[in-house]
């Protein structure tokens, strides 16, 4: 008998399991991209994964009879009654809407729509002439004919006292119309019969409306901005344009057009506002434009009522870098971010999708980066062809044109403590925000707001010493906050002593001066002496 | 002009600190010129500089600190001094000037103390000094250039006895030169680099061929 005892023997089948077992590839659901942050110096450093791929959606998975066919935009919102999470994707291949719940069980496809028998046409301003009679009489007409889509690119849904209200931008029928969730058209925004609205064309990519009713339409090729209808279909003017380039670079533009050809002259930066290929609205009823390429400032902004970008308020300059700070470069291209879709959540914080690296960047509403997650590629949670983006309670939603499916992501533990800590930090409840970065850190040590935020919150509590050696090398403002009560502290314990050195010093200075002197006049008594005896 | 003036040679470049204009003057009738003395200054300006760049307070800092490399440093404090040196020796040699190497090498680090006392200062007030308080740190450091530059003008006037325009004009032409020589050091560097590695890969080729 090898083994003498019986237990022996137990323990030593459960060695050998435990040896074969742990020789067997772990199973670890890792995500197939790497998420990362950057230090003070720009430089990248691996950090835990704050999302993870919760699921991916495809046609096959929805049980579609026609698959999707690049569907361009999608929206997701909260049914009020039932507490579902309703998503709705524009399937602009097929020209019709594929309205779903979040567990993408009982989908239903919109692709039948009518004229309802509330349909209102839309305000044209023409009073009291036999043409605008004319016109409203071709309006009603339409009532109970059937209109569908053709090319669809942008949705949006509006929760109104009458019931949901879809929003959608038809591109190829040149309209926005506006209907109920049956499908019956109750107002369509056409083009402005205005001198004002110059363009040959109405091309509505995208539209989002404001709680005043207002719809702002994203009208591809017009570079004044948003055109934005009133609730009873006015044309109200255009919002929100972004700026010119600026004018040093306007004026290497009139000198290089002598020397570049019309190609390269294409190429650069134009001293016409480029127009904004997507935008978003928030809680607060702020719009948020991108702007895809062509253009070096307004990339991502926050627009006031007035018009203009807020950011630069918040701190956030032309200067500031909206997506990856380095530009990797792969064989002879140079990736630089493009952005092509925004979405803000219920915390303020800002989500925008890069296009060209299939990366989502979320920063919080001061625009601190705070988490990067995503790329390019077939994996789950990769993208080929990343289209669009929404956020609701704390998951997002990303649309593939080219694999036409929906990624959902949700938070890790690790993504939770971070979105809790920010959004208290955010707040200004920097004391109570000390436990939950205590604890980031723990798990990060390279979380870089995390710094930020123990040195807020050891500030607030008046530990200077401490709140410095947090700020240093992560943030130069709160740096001189705290080094500034630090100072006012430290001269305010040391003055006595302070006062005394510096007396001191004085009095051996005077008396040293006193001392060379008597000694130079003796030296030179002493040698005037020697010159004449 | 002070005719009784009897310095240690450690003790010029104050005293003409003190007296931009005349005292160059002095400095050459008493030829108080020192080379020992001006490569200490060099060798300052060189380390002041180091040291300003890992040791300005956070604040102000915004020189890379995360890695050392003293090449870049090297070359903008050591490297240049010397380019100067031998730009302006040259040029001014063909236009009369009087002064030699040496003398024109010790001038122009005399000349240098005010921006390396301007450099001590700054790097100092930095660490105590909060970003809203910038301007000191900007004035002293202005001055510390501008007083480094009149010295220097009258300091090249002095020792190539010329006019105050040819000196500025002199000077000019000298960044010019210096722009020339630093070009042709790359041209040669570059040069070099080929001949090395053709006579590398000979080497090579050789090695692979009888091993």
């Amino acid at each position: 008998m090898f083994f003498q005892k019986k237990s022996t023997k137990i323990i030593a089948t459960l060695v050998v399991i435990a040896i074969v077992f742990g020789m067997l590839p772990a199973v670890i659901a890792q995500e197939p991209y790497i998420s990362y942050g950057y230090d003070w110096f720009f430089d990248t450093h691996p950090s835990q994964s704050a999302y993870i791929v919760d699921r991916v959606i495809t046609s096959n998975e929805m049980n579609l009879a026609i698959p999707m066919n690049k569907p361009e935009d999608l929206f997701v919102y909260e049914d009020e009654e039932s507490g579902e999470i309703i998503v709705i994707i524009v399937d602009t291949g097929n020209n019709r809407l594929i309205i779903t719940d979040e567990n993408f069980d009982s989908v239903r496809i919109r692709d039948e729509f009518y004229y309802s028998a509330d349909y209102q046409a839309q305000n044209f301003l023409l009073e009291d002439t036999p043409e605008y009679e004319a016109r409203v009489r071709e309006e009603f007409a339409k009532i109970g004919k059937v209109s569908n889509l053709k090319n669809p690119t942008g949705i949006f849904v509006n929760k109104s006292d009458d019931g949901i209200r879809l929003f959608i931008a038809d591109q190829g029928n040149e309209r926005v119309i506006m209907t109920d969730l049956s499908g019956g058209i109750l107002m369509e925004y056409t083009k402005p019969e205005t001198t004002t609205y110059a363009a040959e064309s109405f091309s509505p990519s995208k539209v989002l409306v404001d709680n005043g009713g207002n719809v702002y339409v994203c009208v591809k090729n017009i570079t004044s901005g948003s055109v934005k209808f009133s609730a009873t279909g006015n044309f109200l003017g255009f919002f929100g344009a972004n700026r010119v380039t600026r004018t040093s670079d306007a004026i290497l533009n009139y000198f290089l057009r002598f020397v570049l050809t019309k190609e390269q002259m294409l190429d650069r930066t134009r001293p016409t506002p480029v127009e904004f290929s997507n935008f978003t609205i928030d809680n607060d009823q702020f719009i948020y434009t991108v702007t895809e390429k062509g253009t070096t400032i307004d990339i991502v902004k926050k627009i006031s009522p007035a018009g203009r970008n807020i950011f630069a308020n918040q701190g956030i300059d032309d200067s500031f870098i909206w997506g990856d700070y380095n530009s990797p470069r792969v064989g002879n291209k140079v990736y630089t971010s493009l952005i092509i879709d925004i979405s803000i959540d219920h915390n303020g914080d800002i989500y925008i999708f890069d296009r060209e690296s299939g990366k989502i960047f979320q920063y919080d509403q001061e625009g601190h980066l705070m988490f990067i997650f995503g790329g390019k590629g077939e994996q789950k949670g990769l993208f080929v062809d990343p289209k669009a983006l929404e956020t609701l309670n704390g998951r997002v939603y990303a649309l593939d044109a080219t694999k036409n499916s929906v990624t959902v992501f949700k938070l890790t533990e690790f993504g939770g403590l971070v979105t809790d800590a920010m959004a208290m930090f955010n707040r200004g409840l920097y004391t109570e925000s000390l436990q939950p970065w205590e604890e980031v850190l723990r798990r990060d040590a390279n979380y870089y707001m995390a710094y930020v935020g123990m040195g807020n919150a050891k500030l607030s509590v008046g530990e200077f010493e401490e709140s410095l050696k947090y700020f240093y090398m992560h943030s130069r403002g709160g740096y001189g906050r705290a080094f500034k009560d630090f100072r006012i502290d430290f001269i305010r314990n040391n003055f006595d002593r302070m006062l005394a050195i510096a007396l001191i010093a004085i009095g051996v200075a005077i008396a040293g001066a006193t001392g060379i002197d008597v000694l130079r006049k003796k030296k030179k008594a002493k040698e005037l002496y020697a010159l004449y005896n | 002009m002070v005719y009784d003036l009897k310095l240690p040679a450690w003790k010029w470049p104050f005293y003409l600190v003190r007296h931009p204009f005349e005292g160059f003057e002095d400095l050459r009738w008493k030829k108080g010129y020192n080379t020992k003395v001006s490569m200490v200054i060099v060798l300052a300006f060189f380390v002041l500089t180091v040291i300003q760049a890992q040791m300005t307070g956070f604040l102000f800092n915004n020189s890379i600190t995360k890695i050392f490399n003293i090449v870049p440093y090297f070359s903008s404090t050591i490297l240049l001094f010397f380019t100067w040196v031998i730009a302006n020796w040259s040029l001014c040699t063909l236009f009369n000037g009087e002064g030699t190497m040496r003398n024109i090498c010790s001038t122009s680090a005399y000349a240098l103390i005010p921006y390396l006392v301007s450099m001590i200062i700054t790097t100092a007030a930095s660490n105590v000094l909060l970003r809203r308080e910038a301007g000191f740190l900007t004035f002293i450091s202005l001055l510390g250039i501008a007083w480094s530059v009149i010295m220097m003008i009258s300091g090249m006037k002095a020792v190539h006895q010329y006019s105050v325009p040819k000196t500025l004009v002199s000077l000019v032409f000298t960044l010019v030169a210096m722009v020339i020589i630093l070009f042709i050091l790359v041209l040669l560097v570059a040069l070099f680099q080929q001949v090395y590695i053709f006579f590398y890969t000979i080497y090579t080729e050789l090695v692979y061929r009888f091993s």
